[in-house]
């Protein structure tokens, strides 16, 4: 059950970043939304909530190259 | 002469003379290159008229701006899932980037790294400070410093300049994202630094004070659409400060009607004081992705292609 209402906060999460119109930048969130889907499956509290931090920063290494990138 | 004639013949030279004021013809003029392909660049650092550019294939590539040359190297040694971003170099001439999250590199004009030193918290940014480095780390906690300095391998670091990473209505990561902070070159009194949102800069002096200076001309861009896009059109591209203070802006812009986006880089190269007054703004012909150099009205732009282009300004 724990399970399930971290799964489902996660994928909020992720949606929420891809309510806005036409998200073109699906390569980073989709892995974002992907990310936090195999987070939610940790068995461990930290460790899951690691990962969930984990997914933030590859998220964030992801747009980076767009935002900054030369 | 009748006066009709002599009217028209000086209404016509005052509309010459406004057309030639207004949109006076840009050169454009390639120097050499192509310096690099179509790839990605993941920092840059310039010292006097040589610049080095870190490259998202794991090299670094040295241009020689007078002689017309340049060298690449790839980084070594680096494992097979360690990638570098961001370079910063300091008055000393060191070069140092960010290998993954948590590692700072010393690296050579050969592309050897040769001092490696671990990183307490996982850091997105380095850029050169002078004497120092100055650092951006991962905070998804806003409001807070967004720059801090220091000495590569020092432990004490203090906030550098009054830049704050912001509190704004996305979730974290996209708030993360949306404060990541860009660094141009300098040749003068201050350091370029900006948000990828905003047309503005926070210019900050040795001192580590800082102003923020708005910039006329350049677009706003809603920050969602920042995101939404794989070529989004950003206020700001990059900037330098010449010796002089005249402040250089290289922007997205407007491409032309027509023009595909495959072209990476900005259309609109504008220059400024340091109280933000527009000195002139110009449509470029072809897209350029980084300043090189600066030098009196001359500006060295790295074209979308990758060759360098001298232009007048």
């Amino acid at each position: 059950m724990q399970r399930c209402i971290l799964l489902a906060i996660f994928v909020l999460a992720a949606m929420s970043a891809t309510a806005q119109p036409s998200y073109a930048s699906v390569g980073c969130t989709t892995d974002l939304a992907n990310c936090y889907q195999r987070a939610a499956g940790v068995d461990s509290f930290w460790y899951r909530w690691a990962a969930g931090l984990d997914c933030e920063l590859d998220f964030v290494e992801c747009a980076r190259i767009k935002l900054i990138g030369g | 002469m009748s006066m009709d004639v002599i009217r028209s013949i000086v209404l016509a030279a005052a509309v010459a003379g406004c057309a030639r004021h207004g949109s006076p013809a840009l050169s454009w003029e390639v120097k050499f290159g192509p310096v690099l392909g179509n790839e990605l660049i993941v920092g840059h650092a310039i010292a006097g008229r040589t610049a080095w550019l870190t490259m998202g294939g794991d090299a670094i590539i040295q241009v020689d701006l007078d002689s017309a040359r340049f060298t690449r190297a790839a980084l070594h040694p680096l494992h097979p899932d360690e990638h570098v971003w961001g370079l910063a170099r300091t008055n000393a001439g060191e070069m140092w980037t960010l290998i993954g999250r948590t590692t700072l590199a010393q690296i050579e004009d050969d592309g050897g790294i040769v001092r490696r030193i671990a990183l307490d918290e996982p850091h997105v940014g380095v850029f050169g400070g002078g004497k120092e480095l100055v650092f951006q780390i991962m905070n998804l906690h806003p409001p807070a410093a967004a720059l801090e300095a220091g000495p590569p391998g020092g432990a004490t670091r203090h906030s550098w300049s009054g830049m704050r990473i912001r509190d704004l209505p996305f979730t974290r990561g996209a708030v993360a994202a949306l404060n990541l902070v860009s660094c141009g070159a300098t040749a003068g009194a201050v350091m370029p630094c900006w948000f990828p949102d905003q047309p503005s800069l926070t210019l900050t002096d040795r001192s580590g004070a800082s102003r923020d200076l708005t910039l006329d001309g350049l677009p706003v861009v809603a920050p969602e659409l920042l995101l939404a896009s794989d070529n989004p059109r950003r206020p700001i591209r990059d900037v330098l400060v010449s010796g002089a203070n005249a402040v250089w802006v290289l922007g997205s812009g407007e491409s032309p009607a027509g023009e595909a986006s495959a072209r990476p880089g900005g259309w609109l190269l504008a220059r400024y004081d340091l109280d933000g007054r527009l000195f002139r703004r110009v449509q470029l012909p072809e897209p350029a992705r980084l300043i090189l150099g600066v030098r009196d009205d001359t500006c060295l732009l790295l074209a979308w292609d990758g060759r360098v282009v001298e232009v007048r300004l």
